[in-house]
């Protein structure tokens, strides 16, 4: 069992990189 | 002119003495919808910033949010049959694990996203790898394991699983056929009739052996009475016939009282099983010279 504070930061995460990811901000980052 | 949905001092309401409880009593409200529906809009940049692109990159944007698109469908999905797992006592695994394959496909999605180059693979990879592990972490994976199975005979269990899939899906089918009516009463009145129903479900799901007695239940009277909410819907649709809504409300609150009827006798029998079982054990207590004061 996922703690409520773990699942909100995972998804919190996810939507900042699924965000940036959209956007093209990442594009050939890294 | 506007109408006011069904409020508590409302004619119809459900202030009167007497009043069944409503539809959704008991109901959990389903969690995560907005985090869905952010996970259904976030990739739709990639389909207006992937028109400016050369047509390769516009292609993998292209494949790219539909991905992501899929994936958080799929989680919806997963996130129902979770929600119906948690709800019922006795429940198999899911068949196919929606939220792990969610997940991974949020994965590729992102990293299809992030590609800009050949040469970016290795970083979109691992972009995609983060993003499917925050996706687990976020929605959890799928129950993996049946639930109160033990000492259950999983033919039965199947059996009584198919049964009840049936009988919802009449329900669905009169509920479908209750829309037609366009009448709000009908589809409360419905709605109340399918929350008896289901409760008697529960009972036969909480012990499989009811369901030969209980089948008669499950399928003749619930096809007759979609059978009956359909001709009913389709002929009130037409006149608006005050008796004919009588009728059907006639009709529906016998069958509740059948099935309630039905599933106290189900439990009655449940109780004189669990009392010859007792008294086999105390029988046997007595003989072994156990039971003393008797």
């Amino acid at each position: 069992m996922q703690s409520e504070s773990l699942q909100k930061f995972g998804f919190v995460a996810l939507m900042i990189l699924m965000g940036l990811a959209s956007l093209g901000v990442l594009d050939g980052q890294i | 002119m506007a109408k006011r949905f069904s409020g508590e001092f409302s004619p119809d309401g459900r202030n009167q003495p007497g009043a069944k409880p409503g539809p959704l009593v008991g109901a959990k409200p389903s969690r995560h919808r907005l985090r869905l529906l952010i996970l259904f809009l976030l990739p739709l940049p990639l389909l207006f910033l992937g028109l400016g692109k050369p047509p390769l990159a516009m292609a993998v944007d292209f494949i790219a949010a539909a991905t992501l698109i899929l994936a958080a469908w799929l989680l919806q999905d997963g996130l129902k049959a979770e929600n119906a797992y948690n709800d019922r006592k006795i429940a198999r695994r899911p068949a196919f694990p929606r939220k792990i394959c969610a997940s991974v496909l949020t994965g590729i999605g992102i990293a299809l996203a992030t590609m800009d180059v050949l040469s970016g693979i290795p970083g979109a990879a691992l972009y995609g790898i983060v993003g499917g592990i925050l996706h687990s972490f976020s929605f959890g994976i799928d129950p993996m394991r049946d639930k109160g199975m033990e000492g259950i005979d999983t033919f039965q269990t199947e059996r009584v699983a198919t049964a009840l899939d049936k009988a919802e899906g009449y329900l669905a089918e009169m509920k479908d056929a209750a829309l037609r009516a366009g009448d709000r009463g009908v589809m409360a009145r419905v709605d109340r009739f399918q929350t008896t129903a289901r409760v008697m479900f529960r009972t036969v799901e909480e012990d499989p052996r009811d369901l030969s007695a209980a089948r008669k239940f499950l399928g003749i009277y619930l096809v007759a009475a979609r059978d009956a909410t359909v001709k009913f819907a389709d002929l009130f649709a037409q006149t608006r016939d005050a008796q004919t809504l009588a009728d059907f409300d006639a009709l529906l609150t016998d069958l509740e009282a059948s099935f309630e009827a039905k599933r106290e006798k189900l439990l009655v029998a449940d109780r004189s099983d669990l009392d010859i079982e007792i008294e086999v054990l105390r029988d046997r207590l007595k003989r072994d010279g156990l039971l003393i004061n008797d």
